[in-house]
């Protein structure tokens, strides 16, 4: 069985065991949702003034979101030892993590789906001119986002305070796609085009790269026994 | 000051060392070393502040290098080299965040900015936090050092993209309050001024093997206990 | 902030910090080293 079969089996296995319960995606929507009206509430309605602020709010609640989603996709697995069945299965460790980031990233992309048009219509905010680029600096930058996230949540999964644990290790790992994708976000919302983000849009991909591929590599000494 | 141990002559050695080389920084520092045009005395935190952050980042190497190892070779020693290291480096880190401001606030005016070599000290430093924070959550079990080195690797492996996209950011606005040391033209510094400023870099340097040491050996000390204490219950 | 001041804080902290840490070691090594000979003395008794 080639490498890319054992991680579809194991991907669906996800897919199944989230639309059986769907605890993740719930509560990181809802979370996500509550997150815009706080917003709402706390931010002047002057719309330059938020204009400004946006590309921070939106990866910030992103961040936290994902946070949350990430927490428990470890986690679910510690209960009933279900890790232990999953590394009992003859496969490269490797999958278990892609499978994995899979998941998570289709979740987060789901919740981004329902809630940046709603952060939009919430701001007023006209919708930014060059909508590709914009979707393409969420893609890249979410998926650095679930990569090391993913990791991440792996090892914190073991400790005694998973949950707390995560965000302290995630957050500053993350500091450089928050930079890159709040200020690429921030020309975008100016009507700039790729020429001029370019050089954070290539900080987005070093990130992606560097930090799936370092992970794969480190990812079967979090599962030893 | 420091303690000189009563044990075998090499702790003595390195403490006696390290004093002096303090002491020689302390003189060239304040008698040695001239008043700054412009910032006058407060500049004199500079050198204590500069090398500090290069112990930071030595220690942090420190750490990398010796996860590395420790995963590959799985001795305890690397994995006691690595955590004492980042102890010390947390501890000089803070020395850098807070000096940092104390030096700022009369020059700049303003006790934070987020230039660049601030803002990475201070990820740095939260890096170190968390890998503390690993090893505080997994007590006694075997994981714990294989975590903190699989951590104490990818965070350092972060560092340098955060400089490069803080950098890119600060490129991008254009601002930057915090003076430049050392540039393509060699250091910024009157000629009176090296001998105190690559001297203090020396000392601390010593300074980072000295504690290096005592807290190595310490460590090892209560790895011994466990040790005998396993053997004589377990 | 007068800038003497600032200046005699900072070197404070500094010479705080370093000497707290290494007293804390100090301190710590007693600590082990005695737990060790205490450990080591009963076990020459044992045998």
């Amino acid at each position: 069985m080639n490498f890319a079969r054992k991680v579809q089996i194991l991907l669906w296995k996800e897919v199944k065991s989230e639309l059986r319960a769907k605890e993740m995606i719930s509560a990181m929507l809802v979370f996500s949702l509550l997150v815009v009206a706080v917003f709402g509430f706390a931010l002047p309605s002057d719309r330059e003034l938020v204009k400004q602020v946006f590309p921070g709010i939106l990866w910030v609640t992103l961040t936290f979101a994902g946070i949350l989603g990430l927490n428990r996709s470890f986690v679910s697995e510690k209960q009933n030892d279900c890790i232990y069945g999953l590394m009992l299965c003859p496969m490269d460790r490797a999958a278990i993590y892609c499978a994995k980031t899979i998941m998570n990233l289709l979740l987060m992309l789901i919740v981004e789906l329902i809630t940046i048009p709603l952060f939009f219509v919430m701001f007023n905010l006209t919708a930014p001119p060059n909508l590709s680029l914009f979707l393409l600096v969420l893609a890249v930058g979410t998926f650095g986002f679930m990569s090391v996230g993913t990791f991440l949540s792996a090892l914190a999964a073991n400790t005694r305070s998973s949950e707390v644990l995560l965000p302290i290790l995630m957050i500053p790992m993350i500091v450089p796609i928050l930079i890159s994708a709040v200020q690429a976000d921030k020309i975008i919302l100016a009507g700039g085009g790729f020429l001029e983000l370019k050089i954070f849009f290539n900080l987005l991909i070093v990130f992606a790269v560097v930090f799936t591929v370092v992970p794969l590599l480190l990812f079967d000494y979090l599962l030893e026994v | 000051m420091k303690q000189i141990q009563g044990k075998k002559g090499q702790v003595g050695a390195l403490a006696w060392l390290t004093f002096a080389a303090i002491t020689i920084a302390l003189f060239l520092v304040f008698i040695y070393a001239p008043l700054e045009a412009t910032m006058r005395e407060v500049q004199k935190i500079f050198y204590f502040h500069v090398a500090s952050a290069w112990l930071g980042m030595l220690a942090f190497f420190v750490v990398f290098v010796c996860s590395i190892l420790y995963l590959i070779k799985r001795e305890t020693k690397w994995d006691i080299y690595a955590y004492t290291s980042a102890e010390i480096g947390v501890i000089f880190t803070s020395i850098v965040l807070v000096t940092g401001p104390i030096w700022a606030r009369p020059i700049w005016n303003t006790w934070w900015t987020w230039d660049i070599r601030l803002t990475t000290t201070l990820i740095m430093w939260f890096l170190y936090l968390a890998y503390g924070r690993i090893r505080a959550s997994l007590g006694e079990e075997g994981k714990r050092a294989v975590y903190g080195a699989v951590f104490g690797i990818i965070a350092f492996i972060d560092v340098p993209i955060v400089f490069f996209s803080i950098r890119v950011w600060q490129d991008y606005q254009k601002t930057g309050l915090h003076p430049i040391v050392i540039n393509s033209q060699g250091t910024g510094l009157a000629p009176d001024m090296k001998p105190a400023f690559f001297f203090s870099l020396f000392a601390f340097t010593i300074l980072y093997a000295y504690l290096m040491q005592r807290s190595v050996k310490i460590e090892t000390m209560k790895a011994e206990i466990k040790a005998i204490k396993d053997n004589v219950l377990g | 902030m007068d800038r003497m001041f600032a200046l005699f804080i900072a070197y404070t902290f500094i010479w705080a910090l370093i000497f707290w840490y290494t007293l804390r070691l100090g301190k710590r090594q007693n600590q082990v080293a005695e737990e060790l000979e205490a450990l080591k003395k009963s076990l020459k008794g044992r045998m």
